[in-house]
């Protein structure tokens, strides 16, 4: 399964709000891990591992949105953050909303962002690691976008299964109600 | 590019433009898509031809129609097949189809065929690639297929009334595009000019398809009567169109898309309120006008549909085409906007919105280039300003949403209804909240009326400095909403002023408001959810392009 920036971002919202984000929020987590992948990381495990850790308090999207929606002056950590890779996506929308350069360092991992692009200097992809936001120099070199690739199935499967749940079951009733024609198609 | 002066009339109101009533009359017109991709087609010379059509007598294999722009290859691939009538339905659930169809980026190789082979007709359930910009399907007519058939089989034309009653041999269903079950993303053909204005790849694809159409039917004849068959004869070939059979995918698409719906709508007030600008009206602008409103009115006869609310709307609408008409003969004329004012003031929604489209149509020197402003990159608006105060999102939330502030919300009237999706294909489903068990368990954020005022009632319990950030710190359920009235607020045609959750509400205005900036026509609803229309009936095929005027859109006037 090679799947479009498109579909990463709506599995990922449904995905999301089939766990229990708020509309709003599955929006943060879709766009997140589309944009993770678009650019050469795995934002699919990522997601579907904070999804499964069930731990709003630790979880990068609420972590993330927080951020973005008031961006912070001073540096700021948060400890055992899931997926925290999936903070890098934030970290470069803070740059564009700043238009300032930032550090995001976890255990290994070390990213700059600014405004037009993001830096790797250590890439790290921990399950669950604290995480610091500062601003900073740049330092690593570039990510680019990568191309269309296979999605790791067992994560794509797992971001599935959340999706599933938000939709509604089959029913005659419904499959008769619920979008009908009214009139024959077969004229 | 017009120069504005202070006497330009200004556009029309997003509570008068978005109301859904109003959204459900609207018509095609020169900035509609399929317009737009015709012109270009025409101005840059577009080349289009059949490199295979290897498909038997039963009607059996796949055919591959390549249109060359100046600098690029798009290939309408096609899969043709036998279908039993049991298996023939325009819904998503369906599983067959006569004819499957994918559009692809450049020139096939025979082993893209064979892949292409082994997913397209299997739409949803296969998987297409980044070659590829749409996937579509198509299912016959059943009142008319075997009729042309047969007819021209026998040698013989159609009977052009049956033509006319239906209006093409195949109808389209879903046209998936922008990354669809694998398909190129919009943003990867974006940049290419051929496609920066919105659904151009859709409908270049249905543009192939009903030519390809028209020639199966011809080769099904010839198949039937060998030598005695006989091809259709222009006139007749040009008024066909292709059909299009569309339910309620539609209408999500135009709640999810605000500021793609905004630029829509903005380009197209932006031309009315050019045209009613202009100073010059001469006694040949009346007749041109008029000219156009008889074009119309021929466009009306042919216009069919057993839907009891549709046989209002062209009651009403023949009412308005012959007082137009009598207002029209009656003298002279002033100007332009004296055109519209009457409309308003005498027509019903109907006649008026076609009223708009004619006005348009009148002045391309003045409105095509409005096809610049028409498409989105809806990522630039997507944070939310957490800095802004509660009492000022207040204010905006009043402004935008003030016209619904004394619904009540705790009459189940104004939230029958529920949005979902059906794990049966997918497919988007309307449900009734109160009749149905769990059924808002599953409910889209479809409703942003309804939510904006849950929103609204949350901020009104802060101080009213807090800013949006602290509030959906606490309220997370509140961001969708909070997002929404942010881009209502920079937008003004982004939001519909309706309610989309209430009893009375009719998904077929917002599915023919989208069909009308596709371009089309003879809207016919099948009930509230569904419609069927017809499309590039009247335009010109690909070999006749370099001659064929931008305007084919209404029937001609006899010679």
């Amino acid at each position: 399964m090679i799947p479009s920036l498109s579909e990463i971002t709506a599995t990922g919202r449904k995905a999301a709000k089939g766990a229990g984000y708020s509309w709003g929020l599955a929006d943060e987590a879709g766009r997140a891990t589309a944009w993770l992948w678009e650019h050469g990381i795995d934002g699919i495990t990522a997601l579907a591992d904070v999804l499964d850790a069930r731990s709003p308090q630790t979880c990068p999207i609420y972590i993330g949105t927080r951020l973005c929606d008031a961006p912070p002056s001073d540096p700021v950590t948060f400890e055992n953050v899931h997926s925290p890779i999936l903070l890098l996506s934030f970290a470069a929308e803070l740059s564009k909303i700043t238009q300032d350069t930032y550090q995001l360092t976890f255990a290994q991992g070390v990213f700059s962002t600014t405004p037009k692009a993001m830096f790797c200097a250590y890439l790290a992809t921990n399950t669950q690691a604290s995480a610091e936001f500062s601003r900073g120099p740049v330092s690593g070199e570039q990510l680019a976008p990568a191309p269309r690739r296979e999605a790791p199935a067992q994560a794509w499967a797992r971001l599935g299964a959340w999706e599933h749940k938000t939709y509604a079951p089959a029913t005659e009733a419904s499959r008769l109600a619920g979008a009908g024609a009214g009139l024959s198609d077969n004229d | 590019m017009i120069e504005p002066h202070v006497d330009k009339i200004l556009l029309r109101p997003p509570s008068q433009v978005m109301k859904l009533s109003r959204m459900g009359s609207a018509h095609a017109h020169r900035l509609s898509f399929m317009r737009i991709l015709m012109r270009r087609m025409q101005r840059e010379n577009w080349r289009v031809e059949a490199t295979e059509f290897e498909i038997d007598g039963n009607g059996v294999g796949h055919a591959v129609y390549t249109a060359h722009t100046p600098t690029r290859a798009y290939s309408l691939v096609a899969f043709a097949h036998d279908l039993p009538a049991d298996l023939r339905s325009d819904r998503v659930i369906a599983e067959a189809w006569d004819c499957t169809f994918t559009l692809f980026d450049g020139i096939p190789t025979p082993k893209d065929i064979e892949r292409l082979s082994q997913n397209v007709p299997f739409q949803e359930a296969g998987r297409i690639s980044q070659s590829e910009l749409s996937l579509s399907r198509a299912n016959r007519s059943v009142r008319l297929w075997a009729h042309v058939v047969d007819r021209l089989a026998a040698g013989e034309q159609p009977d052009p009334q049956q033509v006319s009653d239906v209006g093409y041999l195949m109808r389209t269903t879903a046209v998936y595009g922008s990354g669809k079950f694998g398909a190129a993303d919009r943003q990867d053909i974006a940049d290419r000019p051929e496609f920066t204005a919105p659904f151009q790849s859709e409908m270049l694809s249905v543009y192939l398809t009903r030519t390809f159409v028209m020639d199966l039917v011809e080769h099904m004849a010839r198949a039937k009567g060998g030598d005695a068959a006989v091809p259709i004869a222009p006139a007749m070939r040009r008024q066909f169109g292709i059909g299009n059979s569309t339910g309620l995918g539609m209408a999500p698409f135009i709640l999810n898309h605000p500021i793609l719906l905004n630029n829509w709508v903005a380009s197209k007030e932006e031309a009315l309120s050019r045209v009613r600008t202009l100073k010059s009206f001469t006694p040949n602008d009346q007749s041109r006008f008029g000219d156009l409103v008889q074009r119309a009115d021929l466009n009306w006869q042919l216009w069919h549909s057993e839907h009891p609310l549709q046989i209002i709307k062209l009651a009403d609408l023949r009412a308005d085409l012959d007082a137009l008409q009598t207002f029209l003969s009656a003298g002279e004329i002033v100007s332009w906007d004296a055109i519209f004012c009457w409309a308003e003031a005498h027509l019903s929604e109907e006649g008026c919105e076609l009223v708009v489209s004619l006005l348009i149509e009148c002045h391309p020197e003045f409105v095509d280039e409005l096809s610049d402003c028409m498409s989105a990159d809806e990522s630039l608006d997507f944070r939310i300003k957490g800095e802004v105060k509660s009492g000022d999102v207040l204010a905006q939330i009043e402004q935008i949403y003030g016209w619904a502030e004394t619904l009540d919300w705790d009459e189940n009237n104004h939230t029958a209804r529920v949005w979902y999706v059906s794990e049966e294909k997918l497919e988007p489903r309307l449900g009734e909240r109160y009749d149905e068990d769990d059924i808002a368990e599953y409910e889209q954020p479809l409703s942003p009326l309804r939510d904006v005022f849950r929103f609204a009632q949350c901020l009104e319990t802060k101080d009213q400095n807090t800013t949006i950030a602290e509030v959906l710190l606490t309220h997370p359920e509140h961001r969708h909403a909070a997002r929404r009235v942010q881009i209502a607020a920079k937008y003004p045609y982004a939001e519909i002023r309706d309610n989309t959750i209430c009893a009375q509400m009719l998904p077929i205005d917002m599915l023919r408001f989208k069909l009308s900036f596709f371009g089309a026509k003879h809207f016919d609803p099948r009930s509230d959810r569904w419609v069927r229309i017809n499309m590039f009936a009247g335009a010109p095929y690909p070999q006749d392009l370099a001659t064929a005027a931008d305007d084919w859109f209404f029937p001609a006037l006899p010679t």
